[in-house]
């Protein structure tokens, strides 16, 4: 198994694929450092919880205040919020960008297509499968592969924000680095969740073009279905609770057990079932020409 | 007489099926298949398209399950297969790489697979094939031969015991399958290789293969070795008799012929074609025997084929 993770690594270093996917997340992170990455999560999230917590929601007002002052015919770019966001004491961009890493979903669909449907529309798995190993070692092998790539991505993409954050806005809008280690350590758990999600659809679905025609609009498509019973006026706590934009922006702010926990556990089933229902499929689906 | 040349039988096996069946669904796809491929044999399959062949292949190799019967490789049956797939190279169907690679990058990723160490032998093995300009060409812009000899160097890349090739000179030109039948001659020759050989280019495979099995519709038609096939496709003249040993007896003491063959169904089949047809239907009628036919006969290996799966479909 570790020969084909290694043999899975080397084809990537020698592909262009993943250099793309890092100038993405590079582009990205610069972009988002400088427009401040507008605050979302207090949308979503319940009551804050500390002190801390309580400052930025009232930065956030603060935030909402300004631009309901804004004449109407006023010039509002990214420029002018910006210089606005940048005299506020507890707003933290680099924690802001992260609780928006929901993106790297997208970054791990590449992962996929480049380590398991590549395989698959080429027809090599094949060969992994006959010469060296059985389906389960090259299942076990991909699902390891892409959940090594996903904490490396999420690890670069941590990196990224946080550098390009510091000098971009001067080192005026930087959270301590124990933070963002939390935050790094607590999202490692969702995309894991996520990348478990994407091998099983990979395997499932095999093809390249259709692996990508289900999980791309898979994301939104979940969400618009929390969406759903709030328009016929039904509580939805426990559904928005669950879906991986709330678990994700909710664990870069709300550090409490009571929220931590649940959505560890929540992360964790995803990742078990998603492994074994991925594996059952494969191991006993007959292999197509 | 001919006798039927029995092949050695301390020969070390490297390949046997017993009853050998696969079923998809109500579909048979192989059906009781026996077959034995000795240690040096370059064993040729032939048979017509959804024979069986390549199901056959992608069971020795793991891709797909049998149903029924059962296999051994090197000894190992399939439940201890695992133990020597690291003796198996093999090329099924089209050879299956990655395109934004190249050749030799190709190798490489299927040598530490393998966890071939020498990352020299893939040099070696591109030599072989005759890739050496194109080792550095992304696999999208080969030609189709050129893919193909890509899949036999990763079917010979860690010197395996038994290579297994479905269709291996699918989209080589001429000179090319000469240059192959020639490799794959040496390497059974020098390393004592086994090679299986499945093609529709019979003549091909005639020149290359000293043993072959032939199948239609999943079940084996015949097993035989080259001897045995030229003898089957020697010109001769057939006679149907209504006694063969009397028979045998006159052309043995008589007319003093003794290369013939005595098949089933008392039809007797005389290579030597010194005697004309008619004085020989002529003598055995004289000597009270009932001829009801006689003809000369000689095929090729192809209309040798027709003939089996013909006879087979009747």
């Amino acid at each position: 198994m570790k020969r084909l993770i290694k043999a899975d690594l080397y084809r990537i270093i020698h592909g262009k694929a993943i250099y793309v996917v890092f100038i993405i997340m590079l582009f990205s992170s610069i972009l988002a450092a400088f427009g401040m990455s507008p605050p979302i999560v207090f949308s979503i999230a319940s009551e804050p919880s500390s002190v801390t917590e309580l400052e930025e929601k009232k930065e956030y007002d603060e935030y909402f205040k300004y631009l309901m002052k804004m004449p109407d015919d006023s010039d509002i770019n990214i420029t002018t919020i910006r210089e606005h966001m940048l005299s506020f004491k507890y707003f933290k961009a680099d924690k802001e960008i992260l609780s928006g890493n929901l993106n790297l979903y997208y970054i791990i669909i590449c992962l996929a297509v480049i380590i398991i449907t590549s395989d698959f529309t080429s027809g090599s798995y094949k060969n992994a499968i006959t010469i060296t190993s059985n389906r389960k070692k090259y299942y076990n092998a991909k699902f390891i592969t892409t959940a090594l790539m996903t904490l490396f991505i999420h690890t670069v993409n941590t990196f990224i924000v946080c550098i390009v954050n510091h000098f971009i806005n001067h080192g005026k809008s930087d959270s301590k680095l124990s933070e963002i280690a939390i935050i790094y350590l607590l999202h490692c758990f969702p995309l894991i969740g996520l990348s478990s999600l994407l091998v099983f659809l990979a395997f499932f679905f095999q093809k390249t073009a259709v692996f990508n025609s289900v999980a791309i609009p898979l994301c939104v498509g979940y969400q618009l279905i929390t969406a759903i019973p709030s328009l016929l006026n039904i509580r939805t706590k426990l559904l928005t609770r669950f879906e991986m934009q709330s678990i994700i922006s909710a664990l870069a702010y709300l550090r409490t057990p009571d929220y931590i926990i649940p959505s560890l556990i929540y992360c964790m089933c995803m990742i078990v079932i998603c492994y074994f229902a991925g594996l059952l499929y494969f191991t006993r689906a007959e292999i197509k020409s | 007489m001919n006798k039927t040349t029995g092949v050695d039988k301390m020969l070390e096996t490297a390949l046997k099926t017993e009853q050998l069946t696969k079923k998809y669904k109500d579909n048979t796809v192989l059906n009781n298949v026996d077959m034995t491929v000795y240690r040096g044999d370059i064993y040729g399959i032939i048979g017509r398209n959804g024979a069986g062949k390549t199901t056959m292949m992608k069971i020795f190799t793991g891709l797909t399950e049998k149903t029924e019967g059962d296999y051994t490789i090197f000894g190992k049956n399939s439940k201890e297969f695992s133990k020597v797939k690291h003796r198996i190279g093999y090329l099924i169907e089209s050879p299956s790489f990655f395109s934004n690679l190249t050749c030799y990058q190709n190798l490489k990723y299927h040598a530490i697979q393998k966890g071939i160490a020498d990352l020299g032998h893939i040099d070696e093995i591109i030599e072989t094939v005759r890739l050496t300009k194109e080792k550095d060409k992304k696999f999208r812009r080969l030609s189709l031969g050129m893919k193909q000899r890509l899949g036999i160097a990763l079917a010979l890349l860690d010197d395996p015991d038994l290579v297994l090739l479905d269709e291996p000179i699918n989209g080589i030109d001429p000179i090319g399958i000469s240059e192959m039948r020639e490799t794959f001659r040496k390497l059974n020759h020098e390393r004592n290789m086994t090679f299986i050989i499945s093609s529709h280019i019979l003549s091909e495979l005639y020149n290359t293969a000293n043993r072959f099995l032939f199948i239609d519709h999943g079940k084996v038609l015949k097993e035989m070795t080259k001897q045995q096939l030229d003898n089957e496709c020697r010109r001769c003249i057939v006679v149907k008799v209504s006694d063969s040993k009397k028979t045998s007896a006159l052309l043995d003491n008589k007319l003093g012929i003794t290369d013939y063959k005595v098949t089933d169904n008392n039809m007797i089949r005389i290579y030597n074609l010194d005697e004309e047809t008619a004085f020989i239907n002529r003598y055995l009628v004289n000597e009270g025997i009932e001829v009801s036919a006689i003809y000369e006969s000689g095929v090729d290996i192809e209309e040798y084929f027709k003939s089996l799966v013909g006879a087979d479909n009747k």
